[in-house]
């Protein structure tokens, strides 16, 4: 146990709360100076963690808490994600005159992300979960007079009490069954005869669990708040939560018996309906931020596979975090568009964006084809990794139907792409100021990158243990 | 190497003949000269023998062999195209650039044949065999202005290339069975892939010479320019039926079926075009007609084993069927008309006439003629190896003779003296010259000929003096009832009534029947299978779709107002089923699936947005799913 | 060399963008002199080919080694013929005129992706780079269909396109891993794969991975009925996007039965042979059948395509097909098949440039408001006629180098289906002279009187492709020796 295992942690508490005392202290014209704290509260912690990932991977503060190689590159993805969600929001949000707090915030619940990636203990895990969600329920509810950030946020919360509280009970009764919550401890001692009591609680946490994924079935508040919420908030929420939280429930997953309770089939049945239900929902939307929400949806679901594989498959761990920081890269690409455009949001508005704004365009269409995963970009190799994963595991009817929805997935996209291809534009696009775009073409050029050069990031990822000893 | 000649000397032809183009008449010229020394180019080739091979890739090889009845052959092409080039310079055709063209088509057309006729195995053969067919479809199409003349072209082209899928057939399984192609590795086949390769070359041979049942395209073939029927008529495209099968006859020694059957098909082909040619009042049609029954001769007397006869009459045939067409030529374009109710034209061209005459006799096979001396060959081996047969050749004079004598004296009876175009030197010398040729094909039977005959023919039996007179007065009485009609003035109709004369004439209907039997099936069944394309197999692409955006609005609009979309879906499905089911024009089905599609689309854009959500029904999508969890995770580890 | 001839094209495509939009001309230029570029580099590499048979010229370069992944290209008799013919019909593509609504950049951007993107199908070595380049060339031509395309349905049949031939793509892309996952290590590597043959023809696996693949290629190619994609596809696209559909992409399916099914799966192969043979040959009769009903050029065309692609995969699967004493007969089917590859690809290719020259002049595809053209454009009328007895297959001409050996070498395995397939070339012959006659023979309506003659550029065009197809069909030699010598190494002795 060394203070020094969770740094970056540190590092997030502490300037979160000075960020928190800077917005409460500057004035007005002062307040984008929060924005500047939080960057660089954020590339500290980011840079902490990069220091970390040499060291000897091992659990700490009692078993409670990990240092590993999975935890630490989903920190990465999630302060990353962070970092440009703050260069998106800069002049998103310059009209609130209290916008310091908000960053403050953000920083709290990239704060509970990252809690949610390290987590080997399941009181842990509820404390992560309830810190990511508190804090998202305000960032999502942000602008205070929009009717639909406010319902979005209600309907977020409300989704989010029922779900957390079953995970409360998961763990009650995992905690009878093996009187311990750490993972270790259930890993111990979960005896095989209490087969479906230890099911019905692992159902509960993945219950509590598939909320902050974005997965069926508590996956209903994704479209709401992807349309609903600010948009670089929407971007930040959609992905920060799956990261951490497929983490930890591929930890949990990883400890029980697969012949007791049944994990693999149940993460196959979420994995299947999330990607279904998400692509077929998307198909018809014509509001691109709720077709980004459907998609992410599908996305989680595509995600889910690996975890199917887990214990099965070398690649199920790489491919996991692999997809997941093409998704992440995608998705703040797909979102930045959005912010750049000043939030435009139909469909239709869309029209000849390619004739005007040939960039913008090109970075909406290169996320939207990861998304599908159209080679090299980092979005094919992850769903590459995912699929051999998925088949090696025996799992092939699963990865037939993950082939089977990218194919309709291609339907929605195509649907924002061809008229901003194929038609005259109306109107001009008003776009705000750069710092979105650069914000935008880094994660662009990042997946990109990352899909070219997957090499690099798979061989960090190969053989990284989910639960170090 | 010189067997090369032959082929070269008609392409260079072509090509002379193409970079002249602005010069109509010089072109010509240099193509009739190029032809003719093809003419020595042949004899030196069937002189010297020999040939040469050329890779073609694949482990198979191109072979050309001066060898047989190629020799005769390949001296025998050009000698009628020289002479059919030369009546072109004052006779028919335009004197513009698209006589060019005519000249370039029929230069690349005798080197087709030519190629065919050397070829020393089927691929080579295959390729002639196929060109010659394309090029007879430019020929024929020549005037292409006209809309049935192309479609003659088509019709004719299409009906010899059913033939040639025989080729295919023969060459494939020559490959499979005997390894190779070459003519002389075919005496190593046997059994299944024996009979496939004659059965293959017998239909190839009796589509390109118009044996029934494929006679009915040689009438199209008529809408080609009248050089282009003579050359096609005589020693080419129909020739080229006979020639293979004089040429890989020895193949079918030993096969019960072949002989008969190919002497069947003749002896059938030599009555019915006899008789289609007794009753037809179209010049060019007669004499068509009369090239399927000549050619039926030919099949008859191949399959009678009589093979040199049979070559010998092709040669004959060639000659004076050359002359009759080119004869017939200059008729229609004094008459402008091909119909032989108004010609008569014997005052008129007389030399023309007497011309016309010499090939008329000869194809009767009145004695002392070409065509008189080879036919009696055919009788005297017909009545060695099957008496039956040679009677029926010998009563099929009758028929020849009587439409022979009919044509003359319709086209070239005695008229008025009316004052027409006159036939300029080429045509006259050209005509002089296949005159001539067709007599002098009879000095074969002068004791002089003997050593050349015994060489070209072998020992064929000699006609015994009765049967040149039993010829002669079958003849007599063609002559005499040919007579006879014109004194009652009904050697046009014949007294028949016309819907028989009609029905004769055009081969029994047989055109029709395949008009009505093959050509319309095959375009109703494309036409059905293009609809069917359209509106069934898509179908399934395009259900899907709908199906997937049925299911969406029912998911996306889950929790908010999923009753509606369900009623959306349904309608959608049951109405579109209902649709296809019925048969709509596939635009209809069409519109309808996509207009349902748009409908449901807009009626779901009202239930999509957020404010119409209600939360419980997201409690209800957690608590059914985590039931399902439950299920699965216990029911199934 | 094989690299620089891959990726020239995609580097050249950026540099479009320096040239202003407003001088097209220029784009054109510099496009059609990029396009130039792989040819001059497969001229230089094939003075060092041998036709040994195998792989030769090989490049590789790790890649993601973690995965087994390698860029590895190199070229056989098969694939180098086909990334010649690729080159070729790029260039003429380019070359011609075409509609660019305002827009030459980003045309021609796409084409030379999509050049880079097709060549690297035919010569990538290694499963997963091929993988890529073969979905990349789907988006690619999305855009040419929808940006350039004839009108609102063009997106239609684009994302129809793109649909349909990414669902084939997916389920190859599951046979991929699971061929994969089946070599010890596990790598993407071809010629590895081809070596071990990882998958015999027991259990369900091999059934499997085969029906992923064969999916895949029969959607690409395409047989009946995974075909309906393609009608649309192709009325719709500008003509040079035709052109490069039907003479490239659809290569890549057959290609891929060849490269992966033949090579990779011969025992999987041998057991489906037969009802491969005949869902070609059903591919031909229905193909040709279907075609001569067509009223509308491009569709037209378009079916006899279907036909043609039957008859090459008819020949793949004879030489699939493993009874022994025939392997003679096996590799002339599959040279056939390679052959006739080659010569769809620029035969079609020309015809749909024919069509792209009548619908600039006629904004019409429908054969019967035509007529009598060849009065005034008599030399149109040559290309096209030329274009037209090679797709009939007509001696002397490429395609009858190809379907000769096709049938001759079926007949050897399946006499009666090579026999039935015949009747093709017959229905072949009849809609092409039925074209043939209603567009340029015949009375001309009065509207065509003022019919331009073909430009300069699209005589060069058109003659550049059908020279190649008179060279094959007059001396194929050079080529069948390069293909049979694969050939007959895949067949075996």
């Amino acid at each position: 146990m060394r203070l020094g295992d969770i740094a970056p942690e540190l590092v997030l508490l502490g300037g979160g709360v000075v960020v928190l005392l800077y917005a409460l202290a500057a004035p007005r014209r002062l307040q984008a100076g929060a924005s500047v704290l939080a960057t660089v509260v954020l590339a500290a912690a980011a840079v902490r963690t990069t220091t970390m990932l040499d060291v000897e991977e091992t659990l700490t503060f009692a078993d409670t808490y990990a240092v590993d190689g999975p935890a630490l590159w989903a920190k990465l993805i999630i302060l990353g994600t962070a970092l440009l969600t703050v260069a998106l929001s800069t002049r998103w949000f310059a009209s609130d005159p209290r916008r310091g707090e908000l960053y403050a915030i953000l920083v709290f619940s990239t704060l509970g992300a990252v809690l949610l990636a390290g987590a080997t203990d399941l009181m842990q895990l509820i404390l992560a979960v309830l810190l990511a969600s508190v804090t998202a329920y305000v960032l999502a509810a942000y602008h205070r007079r929009s009717k639909m950030a406010g319902e979005a946020a209600l309907k977020y919360y409300l989704l989010g009490a029922l779900t957390n509280g079953g995970m409360l009970y998961g763990t009650a009764l995992l905690f009878g069954l093996a009187g311990t919550t750490t993972l270790v401890g259930l890993a111990q001692n979960v005896e095989p005869a209490t087969g479906w009591v230890a099911a019905t609680a692992f159902a509960l946490v993945a219950l509590g669990l598939s909320f902050k994924v974005g997965s069926f079935p508590a996956h209903p508040w994704v479209p709401d708040v992807a349309e609903g919420a600010p948009a670089p908030m929407a971007a930040f929420l959609t992905v920060v939560g799956k990261v951490g939280a497929l983490v930890a429930l591929a930890r949990l997953a990883s400890v029980l018996p697969a012949d007791t309770v049944g994990w693999r089939p149940l993460l196959a049945l979420l994995a299947a309906v999330s990607m279904t239900l998400g692509n077929l929902a998307a198909l018809t939307q014509e509001d691109v931020r709720r077709l980004l929400g459907w998609s992410s949806v599908s996305q989680a679901g595509y995600a889910l596979m690996a975890l199917v594989a887990l214990q099965r498959s070398e690649l199920a761990v790489p491919a996991l975090l692999y997809f997941l920081l093409a998704y992440a890269l995608a998705n703040l690409a797909a979102f930045g568009v959005v912010v750049r455009l000043r939030g435009l949001t139909t469909r239709s508005d869309y029209r000849g964006l390619a004739r005007r704004r040939p960039l913008l365009a090109g970075a909406l269409a290169l996320s939207f084809l990861s998304f599908i995963g159209i080679p090299p970009l980092a979005g094919f190799a992850g769903k590459l990794a995912l699929f051999a994963a998925t088949i090696e595991a025996g799992y092939t009817w699963l990865a037939v139907l993950a082939a089977a929805n990218t194919v309709v997935s291609v339907g929605y996209y195509a649907r924002v792409l061809a008229p901003m291809y194929f038609d005259e534009a109306s109107g001009d696009f008003p776009a705000w100021d750069a710092v979105a775009g650069w914000a935008t073409a880094i994660a662009v050029i990042g997946f990109v990158v990352a899909g070219l050069g997957a090499e690099a990031v798979l061989d960090a990822l190969v053989g990284l243990p989910l639960l170090p000893r | 190497m010189t067997v090369l000649l032959p082929l070269l000397l008609p392409a260079l032809a072509a090509v002379v003949a193409l970079s002249l183009r602005g010069r109509p008449t010089a072109a010509l010229r240099a193509a009739t000269l190029l032809l003719g020394l093809t003419v020595l180019g042949a004899l030196a080739a069937a002189a010297a023998g020999g040939g040469v091979s050329w890779t073609w890739g694949s482990g198979l090889e191109l072979h050309l062999r001066a060898e047989g009845f190629a020799r005769v052959m390949a001296v025998l092409v050009p000698l009628i195209a020289a002479p059919v080039m030369a009546y072109i310079d004052s006779g028919e055709g335009p004197a513009d650039a698209g006589r060019t063209r005519l000249v370039v088509s029929i230069c690349g057309f005798v080197a087709a044949m030519e190629l065919l006729v050397l070829a020393g195995d089927l691929l080579t053969l295959l390729i002639g065999w196929e060109l010659v067919g394309a090029l007879s479809w430019a020929l024929i199409g020549f005037e292409w202005r006209e809309e049935e003349r192309p479609r003659s072209a088509a019709i004719a082209f299409l009906t010899t290339r059913f033939g040639d899928l025989g080729l295919y057939l023969a060459a494939a399984a020559a490959l499979a069975g005997a390894g190779s192609l070459e003519f002389e590795a075919l005496s190593t086949l046997d059994g299944i892939y024996l009979h496939v390769v004659l059965a293959g070359i017998l239909v190839a041979a009796a589509a390109k010479s118009a044996q029934l049942p494929f006679s009915p395209w040689l009438y199209a073939a008529m809408a080609g320019p009248t050089p282009v029927s003579a050359l096609l008529h005589s020693a080419t495209l129909v020739a080229a039926a006979a020639f293979l099968l004089i040429r890989l006859v020895a193949l079918g020694a030993d096969v019960g079926w072949f002989g008969p059957t190919v002497a069947g098909l003749g002896a059938t082909t030599l009555v019915a075009g006899g008789l289609a040619a007794c009753v037809q009042t179209d010049a060019k049609r007669v004499l068509a007609a009369s090239t399927c029954s000549q050619y039926g001769l030919m099949f008859l007397a191949v399959g009678l084993g009589a093979t040199a006869a049979a070559g010998a009459h092709l040669v004959a045939h060639a000659f004076f069927k050359s002359l009759l067409f080119l004869g017939a030529g200059v008729a229609i374009h004094a008459a402008g008309t091909r119909e032989l109710a108004g010609m008569r034209l014997g005052a008129a061209l007389p030399t023309t006439a007497v011309q016309f005459a010499i090939g008329a006799l000869s194809l009767a096979a009145v004695p002392l003629t070409g065509g008189g001396v080879t036919k009696e060959l055919i009788v005297a081996s017909a009545l060695e190896t099957s008496p039956p047969l040679g009677w029926m050749i010998l009563a099929s004079g009758l028929v020849t003779g009587a439409y022979a004598f009919r044509l003359t004296v319709l086209a070239f009876g005695p008229g008025s003296r009316r004052d027409v175009r006159r036939p300029g030197p080429g045509e006259l010398v050209s005509l002089g010259l296949l005159a001539f040729l067709s007599l002098a094909m009879a000095a074969l039977q002068l004791p002089v000929a003997h050593g050349v005959r015994l060489r070209l023919l072998g020992s064929a039996p000699e006609a015994a003096a009765w049967e040149l007179v039993v010829s002669l007065l079958v003849l007599l009485v063609a002559a005499g009832s040919i007579a006879a009609l014109q004194r009652r003035g009904a050697l046009v109709s014949l007294a028949l009534p016309s819907r028989t004369q009609r029905v004769v004439g055009e081969w029994f209907g047989l055109g029709s029947l395949a008009r009505l039997a093959l050509v319309r099936p095959v375009l109703t069944v494309g036409r059905r299978l293009a609809l069917i394309d359209d509106r069934v197999v898509d179908a399934g692409v395009r259900a899907a779709a709908a199906a997937g955006r049925a299911l969406s609005k029912i998911l996306g609009g889950f929790g908010e107002r999923a009753a509606d979309g369900l009623v959306a879906g349904a309608t959608a499905l049951t109405t579109g089923l209902a649709f296809s089911s019925k048969k709509a024009g596939d635009h209809v089905v069409d519109g309808v699936v996509e207009g349902i599609a748009e409908t449901t689309w807009a009626g779901g854009s009202r239930s999509r947005r957020l404010q119409s959500g209600m939360t419980h029904h997201y409690y209800v999508i957690a608590g059914v799913g985590l039931l399902a969890m439950l299920g699965v995770s216990v029911l199934w580890r | 060399m094989l690299t620089l001839a891959i990726f020239a094209p995609l580097a050249g495509a950026m540099v479009l963008f320096l040239i202003p939009e407003r001088r097209p001309m220029l784009i054109r230029g510099v496009a059609l002199g990029i396009s130039l570029v792989p040819i001059v580099f497969q001229v230089a590499t094939s003075t060092e080919f041998d036709a040994t048979g195998g792989f030769e010229l090989v490049e590789s370069a790790a890649w993601i080694p973690t995965l087994g992944v390698a860029y590895i290209v190199g070229v056989d008799g098969i694939s180098l013929p086909l990334a010649a013919m690729t080159a070729l019909v790029f260039v003429a593509s380019i070359a011609y005129p075409v509609d660019l609504r305002g827009r030459p950049r980003e045309y021609y951007a796409l084409f030379l992706f999509l050049e880079c993107a097709s060549l690297g199908v035919f010569l990538a070595l290694d499963l997963f780079l091929f993988y890529v380049f073969w979905d990349v060339s789907l988006v690619g031509m999305y855009f040419l269909i929808g940006g350039w395309g004839h009108g609102d349905s063009a997106r239609r049949a684009g994302l129809k396109f793109f649909l349909y031939t990414l669902a084939g793509s997916l389920a190859m892309l599951l046979a991929i891993l699971g061929l994969y996952l089946s070599m010890e290590p596990n790598t993407f590597d071809m010629a590895a794969i081809i070596d071990a043959q990882p998958l015999g023809a027991t259990g369900i696996l091999p059934v499997l991975v085969f029906t992923g693949f064969a999916l895949a290629f029969v959607v690409k190619a395409p047989l009946v009925p995974f075909h309906t994609w393609l009608p649309p596809a192709h009325v719709e696209a500008p003509a040079p996007a035709s052109a490069i559909l039907a003479g490239v992409l659809l290569k890549m399916g057959t290609y891929g039965f060849v490269r992966i099914l033949l090579q990779m799966l011969p025992e999987a192969f041998q057991r489906f042979a037969l009802p491969l043979a005949v869902l070609a040959l059903v591919s031909i009769l229905y193909g040709a059948l279907v075609s001569l009903a067509q009223g509308h050029m491009k569709r037209r065309i378009a079916y006899t395509s279907v036909n043609h692609m039957g008859y090459t995969v008819l020949g793949v699967a004879a030489a699939a097909a493993a009874l022994s004493g025939v392997e003679r007969a096996r590799a002339l089917a599959l040279t056939g098949a390679v052959v006739e590859m080659v010569a769809h690809g620029l035969i079609t290719g020309a015809l749909f440039l024919v069509s792209g020259s009548v619908w600039r002049r006629a904004e019409t595809y429908e054969i019967e408001d035509f007529g009598g053209l060849a009065g005034r454009a008599p030399f149109l009328m040559f290309l096209t006629a030329i274009a037209a007895f090679a797709s009939l297959g007509l001696p002397g001409l490429a395609g009858f180098v190809a379907e000769f050996q096709i049938f001759v070498g079926t007949f050897g395995v399946f006499p009666w289906i090579a026999g039935l397939g015949l009747l093709g070339i017959l229905i072949t012959a009849a809609l092409f002279l039925q074209m043939l006659q209603r567009m340029f023979l015949g009375a001309r309506p009065q509207r065509w009187d003022q019919w331009e003659p073909l430009s300069r550029t699209e005589a060069w065009a058109l003659s550049t492709l059908l020279a190649f197809v008179v060279l094959i069909g007059v001396a194929p030699s050079w080529l069948l020796e390069v293909i049979h010598a694969t050939s007959t190494a895949i067949v075996g002795p």
